[in-house]
């Protein structure tokens, strides 16, 4: 048994947009970063200094670090074939040949790599804590698989030699933050969005219904209508911008032509991704172009000094989540077409989850809907899901969707939840710690956190 | 060794904690009981069938609940084809399944759940090994 109350926890949440991180008992993390990270093949990198570690710039490391972050030997003796930046200063930087990739494919950790390049940034020289002295709480995505955990449980006790840890599901996390232990967490993330019952602060067998349909993909469909309509969005380095007149600029364009295409899309993400957040808004019911056609425009200026007008496409995208089929109306992502004929909208999903439930439980999980995720930041998105389940749920059923006020608090309610955990007193007990794992090896994770 | 002083020996014994779980039992995948503990409640055979065959497809189970001698437990996440886990109120039930039978140990506050988990599942890897 672990008795963690001395030093504060580390909560740990790896999404698939960002990496959120801070002390336990706090009301915000410290720490947020892409779970993305530039990597540049060995092919293309100058030859090694001697001391590489010493010379490394903030934010950057190398994938194959030295022996001192206690890797395996059979790593450390391995060439390095890529070199990782990580952290929104080291990416925001153009590097020749620099492709961008993430830690997350659908939900679930995909490149161990870069994982270990995040998680060292995250700790090392964002936190600056040593590691050895904290335990540390992860969540993890409702839908993990066992391969996963145990793999995530022997990173974290074999090469950051950490106290204890505790992985904790993501909807188990978001119903703490609100201060409930039974409720239906329909979680709108970066990659994707899940549904999820959680009772007595565990999540229920079979209960589970996921969709693609993520930021991400919102973001993707932003760029690619504004792209139809047009618009050039131009990546902060690919231009200089002079004042040549009060008032007046002048545009000069820069040529990097070893600039990798995913780099490229990368930046061009970030901007749609902003468009989408300051002007869309989901419509209060269902979208029709012809209905939408007249609607007044609002203006959003782009880095190089455009100003673009967008229309109907801020209430259309957002309608996506309600509304998949949509996205056969939108240029260039007929490859999702197919997929989302298969793909449920929002309430549909939700209604599939709690029937999925026990039938004691149902009228409880109706009334208890917890909103969470950087998507549920959406305006206008809590009320149209209220109005959309009451319209579909069994008429005895009283529907609320819960969601907190606070934006931020949407966006965090997963690490929020793991910041309440962690700091409660009677959570002590259920550390695993170093000891326990060195006697019966990863797969105890499974007992001591269903 | 009997297979009762499986469950009064290693089942009902002492916790990490020095709590205890509140009652155990091991139960032939064919619906026989091997043994079990005093506190045990009384299962039905119907009861037995349906936990036995939730291993293979628990949606049934996690929509009608999991009961054990009458009383309904919630199905919580568990581990497809090999665990079990009911919870209700404060306390909960574990069921592991080996070749031959299935391990079920219940508990209640101040016992907790990861512990009754430990001592049910190690209990069943352990028969798993004796090929029962």
């Amino acid at each position: 048994m672990y008795g963690g109350d001395e030093v504060s926890a580390i909560v740990l949440d790896l999404g698939s947009h960002s990496c959120k991180a801070g002390y336990a008992g706090e009301d915000a993390p410290k720490a947020v970063l892409p779970s993305w990270v530039g990597s540049i093949d060995a092919q293309y990198l100058p030859p090694e200094p001697e001391q590489p570690t010493k010379m490394a710039v903030d934010g950057e490391n190398n994938a194959a670090a030295d022996s001192k972050t206690g890797r395996p030997a059979d790593a450390v003796s391995k060439k390095p074939t890529r070199k990782l930046y990580t952290g929104v200063q080291a990416m925001g930087y153009r590097r020749d040949y620099m492709e961008v990739v993430p830690a997350l494919k659908d939900g679930l950790i995909n490149d161990w790599e870069v994982v270990e390049s995040i998680w060292d940034h995250t700790l090392k020289e964002r936190l600056m804590i040593d590691p050895k002295e904290h335990p540390m709480l992860l969540a993890e995505p409702s839908f993990n698989t066992p391969q996963h955990r145990e793999k995530v449980v022997e990173l974290m006790f074999e090469k950051y030699q950490i106290p204890a840890l505790f992985l904790a599901k993501n909807a188990v996390l978001t119903s703490f933050a609100s201060g409930r232990a039974t409720s239906l967490v329909v979680d709108c993330g970066g990659g994707s969005t899940t549904v999820a019952a959680v009772h007595d602060g565990y999540v229920l067998q079979k209960a589970i219904v996921r969709s693609p349909i993520g930021g991400e993909f919102l973001t993707d469909c932003m760029l690619k209508t504004l792209e139809s309509r047009g618009i050039t969005i131009r990546p902060r380095y690919t231009f200089k911008r002079k004042e040549v007149r009060p008032g007046e600029f002048e545009l000069q364009m820069l040529d990097f032509p070893n600039t990798t295409e995913s780099y490229r899309t990368y930046l061009k993400r970030a901007v749609a991704a902003d468009v989408k957040e300051s002007v869309c808004r989901v419509p209060d019911v269902l979208f029709e172009e012809s209905a939408y056609s007249n609607i007044p425009t609002t203006p959003y200026e782009l880095p190089d000094g455009q100003t673009i007008e967008v229309g109907a496409d801020r209430f259309k995208i957002p309608d996506l989540m309600f509304n998949p089929s949509l996205v056969q109306t939108i240029p260039a992502m007929e490859s999702f077409a197919e997929t989302a004929s298969s793909v449920r909208g929002l309430p549909q999903m939700v209604i599939e989850s709690i029937n999925k439930c026990d039938v004691d439980i149902r009228r409880e999980l109706f009334s208890s809907i917890l909103l969470a995720g950087g998507t549920a930041a959406m305006q206008q998105i809590k009320e149209r899901l209220e109005k959309d389940l009451i319209e579909e749920a069994p008429q005895a059923a009283r529907v609320k969707v819960l969601a907190s006020g606070n934006a931020i608090e949407r966006r965090f309610s997963v690490w929020i939840g793991g910041s309440i955990l962690a700091s409660l007193g009677s959570f002590q007990q259920m550390w695993l710690s170093k000891s326990e794992f060195e006697e019966h090896g990863a797969s105890y994770v499974h007992r001591k956190c269903p | 060794m009997s297979w009762q002083s499986y469950v009064d020996d290693h089942l009902m014994c002492p916790l990490q904690s020095g709590h205890y779980l509140s009652a155990a039992a091991i139960v032939g995948l064919d619906g026989g009981v091997w043994a079990q503990s005093s506190s045990f409640p009384e299962v039905k055979p119907e009861e037995i069938t349906a936990f036995v065959s939730a291993f293979d497809d628990s949606s049934s189970l996690a929509q009608h609940g999991l009961y054990l001698g009458g009383e309904k437990y919630m199905v919580i996440q568990g581990e497809p084809g090999a665990v079990i886990r009911g919870k209700k109120g404060t306390g909960g039930a574990c069921l592991k399944k080996t070749n031959m039978a299935v391990v079920i140990g219940i508990y209640a506050e101040p016992t907790a759940p990861s512990e009754c988990n430990v001592i049910v599942e190690k209990m069943g890897d352990y028969l798993i090994d004796q090929e029962y």
